[in-house]
């Protein structure tokens, strides 16, 4: 058995390896504190604390990556195998506006395409694609969070070691170690390990406040625009939740009555409308495609430690970062503000769950929890290296001596932080159920139909059948489906459902005629044991069914397995 | 008494409790916090206390068995052996027939005659007695009462790094507080001398350094989903540092009002994220969602057996059975602690003693295997008995003994004698 980068795996001691990492990482951490406390400059100190949350989050992504034989997620995540389909839909060829449901119209369609391009549109190197993404988006986040600060944070002499801490925090502090047996689980692993996609909106989303720091004239506010309609394709709940963030920035600047209010208001109204009309296709889509309207009861929000969960799960770093926030805004930076109106807004949106609850509509928590974590982890390593500079500067000037300044606070911040790195403490085997579940695998009664799939159907093959099965027909036969209960239903889901009844329980030969042409349908897989199936199917009866030809019948021990040809209408007399 | 326990744990069982058992301790915070800020360090950090106390109860009353008994752990033996060693304690038997005694705290406790209700709760009585040392230990290292009673509240609710907090690692090894409390005792007397004091004053800050970086490579070569030693070192620099980052936090705020707010900011902070205030056994440790079930249907056999089987007797059981029945039983056994019974695996290849219960459940006992096993009395559990109608064949050379059935209960538990024909 080999991972998905060709190291055997088989025989692996598993323990032993992730201890062996976790020990690489906090050994390199010690290094880079000594060598800050030798009396690192501003730039040198900015470099090692960049250099550990690089190695930091290489380590852990390959810790958990290696020992997995399918990509993380697979096995177990219906939202990972939604996205394997999706890529493997682009990879053969098919429009990138459509889901692996054929013509369903996509809302998450730029992932799939950036998937495509990087896997060569090959839908077999897709899960090896899968694998290295976290690791890429990942750096990019890093170097995207330090980029931005570097330009247009505050002014100081130790800017750079500044935006390496705010890059380490908003990486490898998104997560605090008692986290995996919270509601929303590990926000590092489930935001950059299982949707790297999500981390995409979070790399963009510092160079869009940027972008609109920067923003004096219609043109420059049109590229803030620009920029932020870029996070919606990536992601639009970040999109979202960053204006709302703007929102905040310009209420607080005319709570403020500051000078420049009206600037603000100009430039964040025009950068939002910009992108609202750049995004508005896609937005369309959306509409069109995510069920909106459908609420969901989500019981006792109201009255729970809910509320404090994102802010006080990670203790004095929350209070940390409330100091990095308010300095953040009071340092005189157009970003800086920017930054820490996101990190205000983010908490208070979280606050808006609850009531949102009421009316049942608190959906999407988890991503807004990923957010507060993020900009709270981000102004918790800038909080934390201001505190201590502020804090040596304040012991100097007591003992009124030289000496101590940027590489004792990074040494000393690194130390502090050293057991909150995610990297330090991950320990996927105890913590993370996507692991286990990749570690395994994949049943034989999908890993084999779905060779057979891949080996004897043509691309443009579509499925209809088993609904629950359908995902896995996208994510690991590489073919597209009339119906998947992993995704939202089209808008002609009754028609769907009305040509499936013919094709399953031997309908009329129109709705027969409209599965080949309308819906391209070739092949009907079914299973012994189909969830919440419209009728209750015997698979012999099935088999017998004269528009229909078996091309694969297998019984596993756990489910029965059938793959039936639709017959042309020639092949049936014309009849059906 | 019982009775009332035994209400309470079962009103706590309920998923809405663990919300509200969190609300009242983030009330306690809140109270401590304001209690703070109103320059009474006292009482804040005896309500910061209170809600570990509350949070340790909440938990710790939920435990109906030994935590880990049901698992074939190594807590499942030291309970096993405590129970045989509480019932003959100058025997030292192991609890498997034909071993000795192993060493463990629990055993130890039980041959001394500590009762064994308080044997098997010592998880949760670790649990809050380091709840009570780390709540006392900064008035004696800290000469200042204020910065002591910061740092108690600091390291009560688990101390300055989030998701550290080491009382879960005490529930899992109780036998760790021990431990502790040579340390704890051993440190308070060291800095009764003046000397170590002051150079423990001076070295407070490169010697919290080290812990911290000592802690991380503990938990990073340890791994885990909770923390273990590396959160009670945590602590400890949580504790040597209060002192200093109290100094630290006056020395960069302009008014005594302030620094007391950002005190008291500090201690919300710590108390509601390091650990405690967050701790959820149910989802963190394995065996806790069984421990919480008291097993009733297997208690009613396992006492008839405590009181009506003489405690020299082995008990013939499936591998399944054995340690509930050396622990709550007190009688010794046949075969090492198994999750699962592993029935059909015994019948597949038979040892001796393996022979002795496939035969038992036939019932046909070998009378030469049941005296060599000193075993009289046989625990079959539901479904178990696969009784035949005949003794074997080679009966007469090989005398049988037969079963007497001296319990039976609805849940299909048995208890039979071997008795000869």
């Amino acid at each position: 058995m080999t991972d998905l980068f060709g190291f055997g795996i088989e025989g692996l001691d598993l323990q032993r390896f992730l201890a062996a990492s976790r020990l690489v990482f906090v050994a390199a951490a010690l290094a880079a504190v000594a060598l800050a406390a030798r009396g690192a400059n501003a730039r040198r100190a900015g470099r090692l604390v960049l250099a550990v949350a690089l190695l930091g989050h290489a380590i852990a992504w390959f810790a958990t990556m290696h020992p997995l034989a399918n990509p993380y997620g697979a096995n177990g995540s219906m939202d990972r195998e939604n996205h394997l389909g999706w890529a493997n839909v682009v990879s053969n060829g098919f429009p990138i506006l459509r889901t692996f449901q054929v013509h369903h119209l996509h809302f998450e369609p730029l992932w799939p395409l950036l998937s495509s391009i990087a896997a060569g549109f090959n839908p077999d190197h897709i899960p090896a694609v899968f694998q290295w993404q976290p690791l890429v988006m990942g750096f990019l986040l890093l170097f995207a969070v330090r980029y931005a600060w570097l330009r247009g944070g505050t002014a100081s002499p130790s800017i750079e070691a500044e935006a390496a801490f705010a890059a380490l925090g908003a990486l490898l502090l998104l997560a605090a170690p008692g986290d995996h047996a919270g509601a929303f689980r590990n926000p590092w692993a489930l935001t950059l390990l299982l949707k790297p996609n999500h981390t995409l909106g979070l790399v963009l989303v510092p160079l869009a406040a940027l972008a609109l720091s920067r923003a004096s004239t219609w043109k420059s506010r049109l590229w803030a625009g620009f920029v932020l309609q870029l996070v919606g394709w990536a992601f639009v709940i970040h999109m979202v939740l960053f204006v709302a963030g703007l929102f905040v920035f310009v209420a607080l600047s005319w709570v403020e009555k500051r000078a420049d209010r009206m600037k603000d208001l100009v430039d964040a109204g025009s950068a939002v409308g910009a992108n609202l009309l750049i995004v508005s296709p896609y937005l369309i889509m959306l509409l069109v495609a995510y069920p909106f309207r459908q609420t969901r009861e989500v019981p006792g929000l109201l009255f729970s430690e809910r509320p404090i969960e994102p802010s006080m799960r990670i203790g004095v770093f929350f209070l940390l970062s409330l100091f990095g926030a308010w300095r953040a805004y009071r340092g005189g930076s157009r970003l800086g503000r920017l930054f820490a109106s996101q990190w205000l807004a983010s908490h208070l949106v979280w606050q808006a769950f609850p009531l949102l609850s009421l009316v049942r509509l608190a959906r999407e928590q988890d991503e807004a929890f990923y957010w507060c974590r993020f900009w709270t982890g981000l102004f918790a390593g800038l909080g934390l290296f201001q505190g201590l500079t502020l804090a040596l500067a304040a012991l100097k000037a007591r003992a009124r001596k030289a000496g101590a300044g940027v590489g004792a606070a990074t040494a000393l911040g690194l130390i502090i932080l050293l057991p909150s790195l995610v990297p330090a403490w991950w320990d996927p085997q105890a913590m993370d159920k996507y692991f286990i579940a990749a570690r395994k695998p994949l049943p034989d009664w999908i890993a084999e139909p779905m060779k057979f799939v891949r080996e004897n159907t043509t691309k443009d093959a579509v499925f209809a059948g088993d609904r629950n099965y359908a995902r896995w027909v996208a994510a690991y036969g590489q073919r597209r489906v009339l119906l998947a209960d992993s995704l939202n239903r089209p808008g002609d889901s009754k028609r769907r459902m009305a040509v499936e009844r013919a094709l399953l329980v031997d309908g009329e030969a129109a709705l027969l005629e409209e599965a080949r042409t309308r819906y391209a349908l070739r092949y009907v897989v079914y299973t012994s044991t189909p969830v919440n199936p419209e009728v209750p199917i015997d698979l012999d009866v099935l088999k017998t069914r004269p528009h229909l030809e078996t091309v694969y019948d297998h019984a596993f021990e756990d489910l029965r397995v059938v793959i039936l040809r639709i017959r042309d209408r020639e092949e049936t007399g014309g009849r059906r | 008494m019982t009775d009332a326990v035994e209400t309470i744990r079962v009103l706590l069982l309920s998923p809405d409790a663990v919300v509200w058992m969190r609300l009242v301790v983030f009330a306690c915070i809140l109270g401590a916090v304001t209690a703070w800020v109103r320059k009474r360090p006292g009482p804040s950090a005896v309500l910061v206390a209170i809600g570990a106390v509350v949070t340790g109860g909440f938990w710790g009353i939920q435990v109906a068995t030994p935590l880990g008994l049901a698992a074939a752990g190594s807590a499942s033996r030291e309970w096993a052996q405590a129970g045989v060693a509480a019932a003959a304690p100058m025997r030292g038997d192991g609890f498997v027939f034909g071993t000795s005694l192993e060493a463990s705290l629990p055993a130890s406790l039980a041959a001394r005659g500590v009762s064994l209700d308080v044997v098997f709760n010592l998880p949760q009585i670790a649990v809050m007695t380091l709840i009570l040392v780390v709540a006392i230990l900064p008035w004696f290292l800290l000469s200042s009462r204020t910065s002591a009673a910061f740092a108690s509240a600091i390291a009560i609710g688990g101390g300055l790094w989030p998701g550290t907090s080491p009382y879960p690692i005490l529930l899992a090894r109780p036998g760790l507080l021990f431990i502790l409390l040579f340390v704890f005792a051993v440190s308070v007397w060291l800095l009764r001398i003046r000397k170590i004091r002051t150079a423990l004053a001076k070295r407070r800050f490169p010697l919290g350094l080290a812990l911290v970086g000592s802690a991380t490579l503990i938990r990073a070569a340890t791994g885990g989903p909770e923390s273990g030693i590396e959160g009670i070192l945590l602590i400890a620099v949580s504790i040597l540092v209060a002192s200093p980052l109290r100094a630290m936090i006056r020395l960069t705020q302009k008014t005594r009002a302030r620094a007391l707010r950002v005190e008291a900011a500090l201690l919300v902070c710590a108390c509601a994220g390091s650990g405690l205030f967050w701790w959820n056994p149910s989802d963190s440790n394995p065996d806790f969602e069984v421990a919480r079930d008291r097993g009733h249907a297997l208690r009613a056999p396992l006492e008839w057996i405590a009181r009506n089987v003489p405690v020299d007797e082995v008990v013939i059981a499936a591998p399944g059975y054995s340690a509930p029945v050396a622990a709550l039983a007190g009688r010794r056994v046949l075969f090492e602690p198994s999750a699962t019974s592993g029935l059909d695996r015994l019948f597949e290849q038979p040892g001796r003693r393996e022979y002795l219960l496939v035969t038992a459940l036939e019932g046909f006992p070998k009378e030469r295997l049941a005296k060599a096993f000193s075993a009289r009395f046989l625990l079959a559990g539901p479904g178990e008995l696969r009784l035949k109608q005949a003794p074997p064949e080679n009966a007469s050379d090989d005398p049988v003994l037969t079963l007497e059935p001296v319990y039976v209960d609805a849940n299909d538990f048995h208890v039979f004698r071997l008795v000869k024909k």
